[in-house]
């Protein structure tokens, strides 16, 4: 009940900041809550050592980056008239800033890389369970195709 | 256009091969060479990376510009492509930086 609650209420956080498409709400979501889990385990499992903090910083990293190409991509493939500006500054702003963080956190902060590579992978974790979930809930074809 | 980027490449391989050999001892050839190799691979991994999300956002257009109701479908299976293709572009970025500042070959 309470794990609805909070699905409901993510859902209904990230509709409010525009994530109209019901499918890329659900990706976000589940980016979101990939991202705290494993941050939370990866912290509490090893004693908030460098490689739970680095993957925390990953996952907090892919996540805000996925955040942002998820509403880029909503929009760019309905670009209404005067948005163009607005889309290139998010597109590119977001991947130099992803850029900047992951820089800093390797040359300068001195993370562990493996931690944050593994941190960065959630959201390619997110996006192959999706595709696996989708497939198994594809209803299979009944039939032999000769109706048609 | 394959023919002329695959002699820019070798050139750019072999120039980057020469200014090492000129270098006194091997051991300071290691850093120029990290250097070099760093921004070639960035250059590769943007440049494809950058190819990849255009093609995928060109067929979503023209889906979305043909199918207008799947619009929805098309921008999940978009999202979902431009995100593997970032995470490589991303990873590739992270090797970089690795070659760069923790310098697993050497100072």
């Amino acid at each position: 009940m309470m794990q609805r609650t909070l699905v409901q209420r993510i859902d209904a956080l990230l509709y409010r900041r525009g994530f109209a498409v019901a499918d890329a709400r659900k990706l976000m979501r589940n980016q979101v809550l990939l991202a705290v889990a494993g941050s939370a385990l990866a912290c509490l499992g090893t004693g908030f050592s460098g490689w739970g903090l680095s993957f925390a910083a990953g996952a907090l990293i892919i996540s805000v980056n996925f955040w942002w190409l998820v509403k880029a991509a909503q929009e760019l493939v309905k670009v209404r008239h005067g948005a163009v500006f607005t889309l290139l500054t998010l597109f590119y702003g977001r991947l130099v800033l992803t850029g900047v963080a992951i820089a800093a956190l390797v040359a300068w902060l001195g993370a562990s890389v493996f931690g944050l590579l593994a941190g960065l992978s959630t959201v390619v974790i997110n996006a192959t369970l999706w595709g696996v979930l989708q497939i198994r809930h594809k209803v299979p074809v009944t039939g032999n195709g000769k109706e048609a | 256009m394959r023919k002329s980027f695959l002699m820019t490449l070798a050139l750019v391989l072999v120039a980057s091969a020469a200014y090492a050999s000129d270098a006194p001892a091997a051991g300071a050839a290691v850093g120029p060479t990290a250097a070099w190799a760093t921004a070639i691979g960035m250059a590769i991994a943007a440049g494809l990376c950058g190819l990849g999300q255009g093609m995928g956002l060109k067929a979503a257009c023209e889906g979305t510009a043909r199918n207008p109701e799947a619009g929805g479908k098309l921008t999940v299976t978009l999202i979902l492509g431009l995100a593997f293709i970032e995470s490589l572009a991303i990873y590739a970025l992270v090797v970089n930086l690795i070659l760069l500042f923790v310098k697993p070959l050497g100072a």
